[in-house]
């Protein structure tokens, strides 16, 4: 079962916290509101999917603290941060930290919302990445450290040719490992098994390790 | 010796509280009465006595021959009775006696014809019962004791006798009783007979009737006073004389009332003991002592209680005049507490007098004394007058001259006197004047005649000549007229006169306005410079002041205290002041051209204002971007609810009371908003104004209302401590509003380096004393060192990065002009406390209060 996607208010006043839910909820989004970072640390569990919206300004744990520790903790939960005003500088470092996007207070009701949609969107897209990342390591698991050379080079962008030269076989070999490792993959085409190989970060890893 | 002795008893007296005494005299009287009169009222009442005792003892005599009487008859009685008894009677008649026959039958036991036991009265029996017939002789005898004589014998003497009969035998007293008895019809009957012996028993039972055993009866002899029988034998014996008794007892003798009467009657005798009655006598007289000696104690007692009362009262009247003396006259009288009330008054009085007397005599040396003063101070006068006084006679010869014209002249007072005034010190050519005026002096003489002031020439020793000023007067004695010349010498003053006009100068080349005026408001004097002040006024010198100035001038004369006041012509301002001179009634006007000072210190405000406001601005620069933060939060939250409303309402979601609800909260949010734009107009909208009254309190309120949120922001704690009581103080708002607020920012600043617990702000207010009153701004913060301490308050001095370094020294200067100052005490690692002291009259008047 998965849960439904709930928005996480936290923000220290009392009034910000209930118009932003009652907003929120005006649109049939779960809404769930933190009056300090920590109340929202203790409460959240990693892999609720959802979206965080963050005041920079909170005394205890800023916005920015919280940043940092979600991070840290690599939880991957979409940030909007919201500034008072003048609080730019501020913003340019959440922004930094990988927020998804800020909005100055006073703030249009469309505009939030389209943003939190947007977050809740991105939150989608990479549980998505993440499951896929992990069909694709179960994949590569499963290759041979020899089609596994196969195929760091082969996505890297070598002619067959040039990979039998550099492992010291001959073309027809590696023709036959390419293929094996096309099936193991389950790729349709070349593109896809590239595709692949950058999620998996294979690429930079390879490369790295040759030079 | 005896005044000390009584002295001395006097002091022991004193001591003696009045009612102890009191009550020692009512003793000492008692007794001196009860010793004067005991003896007397004594043997007085002892004589009344013993006379009401006789005349009592006569009537018991007489009551005791009556018993005795008594007796008698019921002896006649039982002879009556024995008379008629049946047993005699049926003893006679059953016989009769012959005739013939004159024997006397004699029984010794009781006979038949006696009851057993009768006859017999009380204890006593007869001594013979005898039974005699009709003729008279005896019959029979019953001989109950034998008598000392014979029976026959005493019938014979006797017979023919009826009742009862007292006889003496062999001087022993009988009775004898006689009883017929009708035992035959015949007229002559049968007698009986009972002889009774009178003896001692005899008298006792006949008085056993009566109480009391101090009486002794008797029978006497009428012939020979011979007692004959008594009722104790023992006491007086039988045949005594009865005059022997006389001392020791009181006798009563009285005859026997009796139906017959006997040659040989005897008396019956009354003794009483005199021991008896003595006794009785000293008992009345004891008991009549002690109720003397109760009178005297009840007497004692209740004057001893009058007098009590009346010195407790004494003593509360003295009491009260001591007191009265002491407080409301100042006599140093010591109050009576306790002792002889009476002693003390006359002590009191005798002491009151004294003091009268001293006060009296002090008065009177102080009289004396001050004539004295007066006579020395009176020549005195003469001798060191400042003017030189000759006394001269009808003929101009001097008779007396004071020590300044001995001074003045250089002639000893020898040389003057009996010689010619003028002639000595008159310069030749004014001798003539001089005589003159004696001469007219003299044609007034009638009257006190005065000649004044005439200026003349002296000459003196040394030959000086001298202006004088020459007064004559001339006095009138009983016999002469003497003349007093007053000679004053002119000469210094002739100086001065030409000093002071050079002095004159002072004002007319002074470059300020000097002017007089006189209490008319006419000017008496101005100096050049004071023509732009007459053009103003449009007056001239002699003219009279404009009305407003010219009362200006006379209240000044009356307060008689220097006043400044301004006034502005045209460009210029001029501040006068009026100096009173109250001795002469003019009021000089000192002006004073300060228009460039003026300038200057408008200038120099000017300027102190810009740094101020500059500093405000600079301040809610600081504060604004605060104070829009929180603006921002109620107004999206406002922005969020009503987006939410329209959301739900178009969608169609959403319950009423759930929008209500919200817009409650858009309401609550709105207000917020509205709250904090007043603050910050509070802060803006303020302008440079004059001094005005208020309270201190509302002040630092207002201070805490505008850092409250930097202050939340920080996590200070701020607590506001105001005195319970208003504090007027007068001031410009704007200006002590920047200096607390300021103070109070550097406060909360400085706290940033403490841990957010440890984070508190006192805002204090309190009343130093009558004058003033302080602001304490009281921080936890991390201290202000020495160091810095000493250039606190220098300009351009910060510790803080974008510090201007003008603030405390902005903040310093505002205080000055407030007439207030700004002091620091800290202690590093504890914190600061700032105290900001304002003058503040407590009698202020606030508006709207």
């Amino acid at each position: 079962m998965i849960n439904p996607p709930t928005v996480f208010v936290v923000d220290d006043d009392q009034a910000m916290r209930n118009s932003l839910k009652w907003l929120i909820e005006s649109v049939s989004m779960q809404v769930e509101t933190f009056e300090s970072a920590d109340a929202f640390i203790k409460s959240y569990y990693p892999g609720r999917s959802g979206c965080l919206l963050l005041d920079v300004r909170m005394p205890g744990m800023s916005g920015l603290e919280l940043q940092e520790y979600l991070r840290a903790n690599q939880i991957a939960i979409p940030v909007i941060i919201i500034t008072g005003h003048g609080d730019v500088p501020m913003a340019v470092r959440a922004m930094k930290s990988g927020a998804v996007d800020f909005i100055e207070k006073p703030f249009n009701d469309e505009l939030l919302l389209e943003s939190i949609r947007h977050a809740l969107a991105l939150d989608v897209k990479q549980r998505d990445m993440q499951a896929q990342r992990a069909e694709i390591a179960t994949r590569l698991a499963r290759l041979t450290p020899r089609e596994h050379e196969v195929m760091v080079m082969v996505t890297n962008g070598k002619a067959n040719k040039e990979i039998a030269t550099g492992l010291g076989v001959s073309a027809k070999t590696v023709e036959a490992h390419r293929a094996r490792v096309m099936e193991k993959m389950q790729a349709n085409s070349l593109a896809e098994l590239v595709r692949m190989a950058i999620n998996a970060n294979l690429t930079l890893s390879e490369s790295s390790s040759e030079e | 010796m005896t005044i000390f002795k009584t002295q001395k008893w006097r002091a022991r007296l004193v001591n003696i509280p009045l009612p102890a005494l009191s009550l020692l005299a009512g003793i000492l009287c008692g007794m001196v009465t009860w010793l004067l009169l005991d003896p007397v009222q004594g043997r007085h009442l002892e004589q009344v006595f013993h006379n009401e005792l006789v005349s009592r003892l006569d009537v018991r005599a007489v009551e005791t021959r009556r018993r005795f009487e008594e007796f008698l008859r019921e002896w006649q009685v039982q002879g009556h009775s024995l008379s008629n008894h049946w047993q005699l009677i049926t003893y006679l008649n059953s016989f009769s006696w012959e005739e013939s026959a004159q024997r006397v039958r004699y029984y010794n036991e009781t006979p038949s014809w006696l009851e057993p036991g009768h006859p017999r009265v009380s204890l006593i029996e007869p001594t013979q019962v005898v039974l005699l017939d009709t003729r008279g002789n005896a019959r029979e005898i019953y001989q109950n004791k034998l008598l000392p004589f014979s029976v026959e014998r005493v019938i014979e003497l006797y017979a023919g006798r009826d009742g009862t009969e007292i006889i003496l035998l062999n001087r022993s007293p009988y009775l004898l009783v006689w009883s017929n008895i009708a035992y035959q019809e015949e007229t002559d009957p049968a007698v009986i007979l009972l002889i009774i012996e009178i003896n001692e028993h005899f008298l006792a039972e006949s008085q056993k009737m009566a109480h009391g055993t101090d009486t002794l009866i008797g029978l006497v002899d009428s012939d020979d006073q011979r007692l004959l029988v008594s009722s104790d034998n023992e006491q007086i014996p039988r045949g005594s004389y009865l005059r022997d008794w006389r001392e020791s007892y009181l006798l009563t003798s009285q005859a026997i009332t009796h139906d017959q009467s006997l040659e040989q009657n005897p008396l019956f005798t009354t003794m009483v003991s005199r021991d008896v009655v003595q006794q009785t006598i000293n008992n009345i007289t004891k008991l009549a002592q002690l109720d003397r000696l109760f009178a005297a104690l009840v007497y004692v007692i209740a004057f001893s209680f009058i007098i009590y009362l009346i010195s407790a009262k004494i003593n509360q009247v003295l009491q009260r005049i001591s007191r009265y003396g002491q407080h409301a006259l100042g006599i140093q009288q010591p109050v009576i507490q306790k002792g002889n009330q009476l002693l003390q008054l006359e002590d009191w009085v005798k002491r009151f007098f004294r003091q009268l007397i001293t006060a009296r005599d002090k008065l009177h040396d102080k009289q004396e004394k001050r004539i004295r003063e007066t006579e020395v101070l009176k020549s005195a006068l003469f001798d060191n007058s400042m003017v030189s006084i000759v006394t001269l006679n009808e003929q101009g010869m001097v008779v007396e001259v004071n020590g300044t014209a001995v001074k003045t002249f250089g002639y000893s007072r020898g040389m003057l006197i009996g010689r010619r005034f003028e002639e000595i010190a008159i310069k030749t050519d004014d001798r003539s004047r001089f005589s003159d005026m004696l001469g007219k002096c003299i044609k007034r003489s009638s009257s006190p005649g005065l000649c004044r002031d005439q200026l003349m020439m002296a000459v003196t020793i040394r030959g000086e000549e001298k202006a004088i000023e020459c007064s004559v007067i001339s006095i009138h004695l009983q016999h002469q007229t003497l003349f007093n010349v007053y000679l004053r010498d002119i000469s210094g003053r002739m100086q001065a006169e030409r000093e002071i006009a050079s002095l004159a100068k002072l004002a007319s080349e002074n470059p300020n306005p000097v002017m007089r005026i006189n209490d008319k408001g006419v000017i008496v004097y101005a100096n050049d410079a004071s023509e732009p002040l007459l053009t103003y006024w449009d007056c001239e010198r002699g003219q009279t002041l404009p009305l407003y100035w010219r009362n200006l001038v006379a209240s000044v004369l009356r307060e008689g205290v220097n006043k400044v006041y301004e006034i502005n012509i045209e460009e210029q301002i001029f501040s006068l002041q009026l100096a009173p001179i109250s001795e002469v009634d003019y009021v000089n006007i000192y002006g004073r051209d300060f228009t460039q000072m003026r300038m200057a210190e408008l200038q120099s405000r000017q300027h102190q204002s810009e740094l101020v406001h500059v500093c405000r601005l600079s301040t809610m620069g600081e504060m604004s971007t605060g104070l829009a933060h929180e603006l921002n939060q109620p107004l999206s939250a406002i922005i969020n609810f009503a987006s939410g409303c329209v959301r739900r309402i178009q969608s169609g979601g959403g319950g009423e009371a759930e929008l209500l609800d919200a817009m409650a909260q858009i309401t609550a949010q709105a207000e917020r908003a509205g709250e904090i734009i007043k603050r910050l107009r509070a802060l803006v909208g303020k302008r440079p104004q004059e001094r005005e009254a208020a309270n201190l309190n509302h002040l630092v309120l207002e201070v805490a209302s505008f850092i409250e949120f930097e202050a939340n922001r920080q996590k200070v704690e701020v607590s506001v401590d105001l005195s319970d009581e208003v504090l007027p103080v007068m001031v410009d708002l704007v200006q002590v509003e920047q200096v607390l607020l300021n103070l109070v920012r550097n406060a909360i600043d400085a706290m940033k380096q403490v841990a957010v617990g440890e984070r508190r702000l006192v805002l204090l207010t309190e009343r130093i004393d009558d004058k003033s009153v302080q602001v304490l701004v009281k921080d936890t913060g991390p201290g202000i060192p020495e160091e810095t301490l000493e250039h606190l308050f220098d300009a351009f001095f910060s510790t803080k990065k974008s510090g201007m370094g003008m603030g405390l020294r902005i903040s310093q200067k505002i205080m000055q002009d407030h007439q207030g100052t700004i002091e620091v005490v800290s202690v590093v690692g504890k914190g600061s406390t700032f105290h900001v002291i304002l003058p503040s009259d407590p009698k202020l008047e606030l508006p709207g209060f």
